[in-house]
């Protein structure tokens, strides 16, 4: 019996002091500097993801497109569920605020596509970084596909841009006609720019963002699209 | 002591954890709803493109009977030359067609034609009329965009099918590149024959393609200098059958003929004003060339030029406001534009040569010449305030500029190497598509036809 109320007397006076000790250390700058510290936390993990490398060579591209085509939906597909992030060990969780203590220690950056940590949680460094190699993608895949037959035959092609705005499914496939930007009103050569822009949308679709690793989950960035064509220079 | 310093730490700890845990995810969730909210597009901006030929399809227009079935295959292999020719057409070989269309009202199979690469798709139906004409309709279709974008319907006699097809292919050319065609439209030149001591030139005339060649002036007498009214079809031309050269007004659609006047002197290169009332020529007098006005209506002449250099081949701008014109009065022949009242003469060309043959674009954007240099002899464009000027073609001589109705092309002839008769040349703005005209002679001093109406 005594020693079950001596047990029982610990174990309550452990649990108040607990109570004293633990709870207002949540409250304390300790805690605060540890949150303070998750942010660059981010950045490191975020630093290998964006490592930009080269545009695809030819060779990715095309075996983007031999994807065998598939029936055109009235509807984009459904977003991909944006990967989680992955539910991390206390100690690689310890780890990561032990490489913000030491950011020179921060290791060097993998080929692009090998972070598994994608989808919502971007920081506008990333997304910009990821909205210029979508770009590059983009352009890329119009110019070595030819698909635009640029107004460089009419009298003052520079007056004849356009832009084209057009949905894309999680496949990369246009959803739908392309919206251009101006209305010929009865100019015969606009009419035929505004023709060709949005052949040269059609021409060029699928897309390949599904094929490249950086950018297949991150459908948010590419799934509406505004190509300005306005001629500069002939392609070779 | 220490266990509870141990349990306080632990606790702490990942108490302090699990805090951060669920403040990180909010902030991702915060950042992610922010993003969303914000990004608009994707933007991309594409600078360079490409003129690569488009590839069409052009099927056998179908026919109800023998004779009209002929005349479709024969209009849709015409159609198919003019675009070919064009070099801004490439049309599919009809072998490679997959479906079979049997009404060109219905739609076609999109797939089946994008496959093959097509972007836009022509097809068409030939009718014998009941009163014996040829009926033909057509109809094109945007493969690329599924959908109808153009389609006529003509009516002529069986014999007129190639001017038909020349019409179709302006059409189609028109609804693809937003410019007037140029293939319903024909060519005078001079046809050369005979040894160089005894030449015999005579003017002739033909379609665009080569096909209908006739002539238009005998064997016995000279006849030279063509050139066309860019609004009618009537030409002006140099003929010796007096003996001395006159200035003749020759209207193809009525076959009537007319002398413009007899000049004192020699005379020169007679150009049509754009509103085909009015001549620009050259009179040489004493040596002296100098560039007059000349109305049909009236007869009067005016002078436009004043000045001890030669004066020549003045060539109206399209819009009538201004002349440019060939004078050697810096010394050796150069381009100068001046008002259609022969104000304000300003030199244009700088470049190394000698230019002459200055001929406006119906498009007004360039002007052709004709430049020697070094021996060799070239045809190029220039802007009308001199810049960006252009070598298209050259070889020992290549002279004599004239446009399509549409100022795309330029036709010339050329004598490849020193003996050779003269042969007629075409070749784009882009330099790109120099191509051989067929002729039965020796043909030269080319001049195109405005769009037959």
């Amino acid at each position: 019996m005594p020693a079950g109320w001596l047990a029982s007397i610990l174990i309550h006076a452990c649990v108040g002091l607990l109570i004293v000790f633990g709870f207002p250390w949540l409250f304390t700058s300790d805690r605060d500097s540890v949150a303070v510290e998750i942010v660059p936390v981010e950045i490191v993990t975020i630093a290998e993801v964006t490592d930009v490398s080269p545009i695809a060579p030819m060779e990715e591209v095309e075996a983007a497109n031999e994807v065998p085509p598939e029936e055109i939906e009235d509807e984009p597909e459904p977003a991909p569920e944006p990967e989680r992030p992955r539910q991390r060990s206390l100690a690689s969780f310890l780890d990561d605020v032990t490489k913000t203590k030491a950011p020179t220690q921060r290791p060097n950056k993998g080929p692009r596509g090998e972070n598994p940590r994608m989808g919502a949680g971007r920081s506008a460094a990333e997304t910009v970084t990821l909205e210029a190699r979508a770009a590059a993608v983009a352009r890329d895949h119009i110019l070595r596909n030819r698909c635009w037959r640029a107004p460089a035959d009419m009298p003052n092609p520079d007056q004849l841009a356009v832009r084209m705005r057009f949905r894309l499914d999680a496949r990369g496939r246009v959803v739908g006609r392309p919206v251009p930007s101006r209305s010929a009103m009865g100019n015969p050569e606009l009419r035929v720019a505004i023709q060709r822009a949005e052949h040269a949308v059609l021409q060029c679709d699928p897309f390949p963002f599904p094929n490249d690793p950086a950018l297949r989950d991150h459908y948010d960035l590419w799934r509406e699209m505004d190509v300005n064509f306005d001629f500069r220079e002939m392609s070779g | 002591m220490r266990i509870l310093n141990a349990l306080r730490r632990k606790f702490a700890r990942g108490a302090a954890i699990a805090a951060a845990m669920v403040l990180v995810s909010a902030g991702e969730l915060a950042d992610a709803q922010a993003q969303d909210t914000a990004r608009g597009p994707l933007r991309v901006d594409i600078t360079v493109g490409h003129l690569d030929p488009m590839p069409i399809a052009i099927l056998d227009f179908i026919g109800a009977d023998a004779s009209a079935s002929t005349a479709g295959r024969d209009i849709a292999g015409v159609i198919r030359s003019d675009l070919e020719r064009s070099a801004l057409f490439r049309p599919i070989a009809p072998a490679a067609f997959i479906e079979r269309i049997s009404d060109i009202n219905v739609p076609p199979r999109f797939a089946d034609w994008r496959v093959l690469q097509a972007q836009a798709l022509a097809v068409g139906e030939a009718t014998t009329l009941p009163d014996g004409r040829l009926r033909i309709q057509y109809r094109l279709w945007d493969v690329l965009g599924q959908q109808h974008i153009g389609g006529q319907m003509f009516a002529s006699t069986q014999d007129n099918w190639r001017r038909i097809a020349h019409k179709v292919a302006d059409d189609i050319y028109k609804q693809l590149t937003g410019e007037d065609g140029y293939f319903d439209s024909r060519v005078v030149f001079v046809s050369e024959s005979g040894p160089r001591t005894r030449r015999v030139k005579r003017l002739m005339i033909m379609d665009q393609d080569s096909a209908n060649p006739s002539f238009l002036t005998n064997a016995d007498y000279q006849a030279i200098t063509p050139r066309f009214s860019p609004t009618t079809q009537m030409i002006t031309y140099m003929s010796y059958e007096t003996g001395r050269p006159r200035v003749y007004l020759y209207n193809l659609e009525t076959n009537r003929r007319e002398v413009l006047g007899d000049f004192p002197g020699m005379t020169f290169a007679p150009r049509f004003s754009p509103d085909g009332n009015s001549v620009v020529l050259t009179l040489d007098h004493n040596g002296n060339a100098e560039i007059y006005r000349m109305d049909l209506r009236t007869r009067q002449r005016t002078r436009l030029t004043n000045h001890p250099a030669i004066d020549t081949s003045a060539s109206f701008a399209p819009d009538g406001s201004q002349i440019v014109f060939n004078s050697d009065r810096a010394g050796s022949p150069q381009l100068y534009v001046m008002g259609a009242d022969g104000s304000g003469p300003r030199r244009i060309s700088f470049g190394d040569g000698r230019y002459s043959t200055p001929v406006w674009s119906p498009r007004s954007d360039y002007i052709a010449f004709t430049r020697q240099n070094g021996g060799r002899f070239a045809i190029g464009v220039m802007r009308p305030d001199g810049t960006g000027e252009r070598i298209l073609s050259e070889s020992y001589l290549d002279e004599g500029p004239t446009w399509s109705p549409n100022g795309r092309v330029i036709m010339f002839f050329r004598e490849a190497h020193p003996g050779a008769g003269p042969r007629m040349w075409s070749v784009d703005l882009t330099g790109r598509n120099l191509r051989q005209m067929s002729t039965q002679t020796d043909a030269s001093d080319p001049a195109w036809s405005p769009l037959r109406r």
